[in-house]
């Protein structure tokens, strides 16, 4: 699988859930470094394992090249041009009701991934992936093409606040 | 979180509304801005809710809603199917109750604009500086020669869920081998765009199993109808030879219905069946229209950016009542709509941030087992009419995985919505 190089460009791994045994189709954990060596790659990585961040089943269906595993770019850029400090959380509480219609805020992931509690980084780089079209869920891709960094910036920053509830 | 049936006390003027519990005293909330709703499905739950919860408390909020028990419209086709059992798609109000929302189980009967006042069928009233109108349809009996409540009661259109979608079940289930079930499509617009194909198609697997010979007509006035190409690539692969899709430029329009008989007229031709469902033309719920609401096509114009009616600047319509362009009569849409109106109410009676209409739409329809797709888009507030940003649906020709994908991220949205209308 390729993967762009470069100073600005990182990777960030998508799992499905570490802890739990999954089925066949899904995306496989597999050693990040094989695709990426840097920090962040590593730190995002370990955070994954560790904490079960990007929680499971919702690995959805990928494009051929970019099934099992999964690497998505993720530009320095656009992470630092909005800072977490600045990112607007009532904004994003605001925007987040389009997401609640489906993404269940207990934290049950039954057909619908879970979204809370995640890193922002993590958000950010999953909703750029749709924006792209990289993941193929085409109501996501929709979603993700109607907000602006901004946007996408606010919605990271305001579920990375929360945790499951129930 | 207090019970607000307390509320009720503190501005019900009338008597017969059932007030079972007092929690903490209003004296600090006398004050407080007052918002009612009507109705709570998909549109008025969801505000009620959002309401409720992002005030804080600094909101008054009321639901007007005559059933104790609801039943979604959406995936009623999957218990028609068989997929789902009558009770998973009932949903009662006691969760957005303890949410703080105060719960009026009555009928909206009239709305006093000029007084700000909603009069319930029990004689109660209930004052507004806000109120949010979310009636869903109404069923144009008379659009359909022959067709009345009472018609319905033999050839169901099951078209507001409920006991209507028990009474369908059970006349398909009841059709003698070899039978011909009919069902009458709507004219456009109607709630739920592929609401009617997804019940062939579960009616036609009900059938498929139970009595494989039987036939499936479908009399329809439009020419053409959402998802078609997946529906009818689905009808053949699962029941190839079973159902018989007729536009109106074939029929004719429909002449007359006979429950006695068992018939459909269309274009001089009659046709026979042992079961039918007809789903005459819609217009915005009752009470829509008795506010004086309504357009001359019996739906509620309103204002993208807040959906204010465009009659009466202190009521919001939201849902299948509302003429909201290119969003479709769907729950999503409601659900997408009330959040849209609930920041709008709220900011305008408490000064909170009012951010950008946004709005959001998917249908999913389930054709066959494991077999389902959808279609969506995301929209914005235009100057005069909601606008579709981006879209999608569902391709011919997607292999199973993918349908399979579709049909369980369906259901967890099921699961989602009814989490996030009902609490």
């Amino acid at each position: 699988m390729a993967v762009a190089e470069g100073e600005h460009a990182a990777a960030i791994f998508i799992s499905g859930p570490i802890a739990k045994p999954e089925p066949a189709n899904h995306c496989r954990a597999v050693d990040m470094k094989e695709f990426i060596g840097s920090d962040l790659a590593n730190r995002q990585h370990c955070d994954a394992r560790t904490n079960n961040k990007i929680s499971g089943h919702w690995v959805e269906r990928m494009t051929a090249s970019l099934r099992a595993p999964v690497a998505v770019l993720l530009s320095w850029s656009l992470i630092s041009a909005v800072p977490a400090a600045a990112q607007d959380v009532a904004y994003g509480e605001y925007l987040s009701s389009q997401c609640t219609t489906c993404h269940q805020l207990s934290g049950k992931d039954k057909g619908i991934p879970s979204i809370i509690g995640w890193d922002t980084e993590s958000f950010v780089a999953v909703m750029g992936s749709y924006k792209r079209k990289e993941r193929e869920n085409q109501a996501m891709q929709t979603i993700a093409a109607s907000m602006g960094d901004e946007e996408i910036a606010a919605l990271a920053a305001y579920f990375a606040t929360l945790k499951p509830k129930e | 979180m207090t019970k607000l049936t307390r509320r009720q006390f503190s501005f019900l003027t009338g008597g017969g509304v059932a007030a079972t519990a007092l929690g903490m005293p209003f004296i600090a909330r006398a004050a407080s801005p007052k918002v009612v709703v009507i109705g709570g499905g998909a549109g008025g739950g969801t505000a009620a809710r959002y309401l409720a919860k992002d005030s804080k408390g600094a909101i008054d909020v009321t639901l007007i809603e005559p059933t104790k028990q609801y039943y979604t419209c959406f995936f009623s086709n999957l218990y028609l199917g068989g997929f789902r059992d009558y009770a998973s798609i009932g949903h009662t109000y006691e969760n957005m109750a303890n949410e703080g929302v105060g719960v009026v189980h009555d009928w909206a009967e009239a709305v006093d604009r000029d007084k700000k006042i909603v009069r319930l069928a029990s004689g109660g009233e209930v004052p507004y500086d806000r109120l949010i109108v979310s009636p869903g349809i109404d069923i144009q009996y008379d659009a359909v020669p022959g067709y009345s409540v009472e018609a319905s009661n033999v050839m169901p259109h099951a078209w507001k869920s409920g006991t209507q979608v028990q009474m369908l079940k059970a006349r398909v289930e009841a059709m003698p081998e070899g039978g011909t079930f009919i069902m009458v499509a709507p004219p456009n617009p109607y709630r739920c765009p592929p609401g009617p194909y997804e019940r062939i198609s579960m009616i036609a697997h009900l059938l498929k199993e139970k009595n494989p010979k039987a036939k499936i007509i479908v009399l329809d006035p439009k020419e053409k109808f959402s998802k078609q190409s997946l529906f009818q690539e689905g009808w053949e692969r699962h029941y190839p030879g079973m159902v018989e899709w007729l536009p109106g430029s074939i029929t004719g329009p429909i002449e007359n219905v006979d429950v006695d008989k068992m018939t459909i007229t269309a274009g001089g031709e009659t046709y026979k069946c042992d079961a039918a469902s007809i789903i005459p033309a819609q217009k915005a719920g009752t009470i829509a229209q008795k506010a004086g609401l309504t357009n001359d096509k019996g739906w509620c114009p309103i204002k993208p950016a807040t959906m204010q009616s465009a009659m009466d600047e202190n009521i919001h319509v939201i849902g299948d009542a509302s003429v909201a362009s290119a969003m479709p009569k769907s729950g999503f849409a409601a659900n997408s709509q009330a959040k849209v109106a609930a920041n709008a109410v709220r900011g305008a009676l408490t000064g909170s941030r009012v951010f950008p209409a946004r709005f959001a739409n998917t249908c999913w329809s389930l054709i066959a087992t494991n077999d389902g797709v959808k279609v969506g888009a995301a929209y914005k507030a235009g100057e005069e009419a909601i606008e579709v940003t981006s879209k999608f649906i569902s391709k011919t020709g997607e292999d199973a995985d993918l349908r399979k994908q579709t049909y369980e991220e369906s259901v967890g949205w099921y699961d989602g919505i009814s989490k996030d209308i009902f609490g």
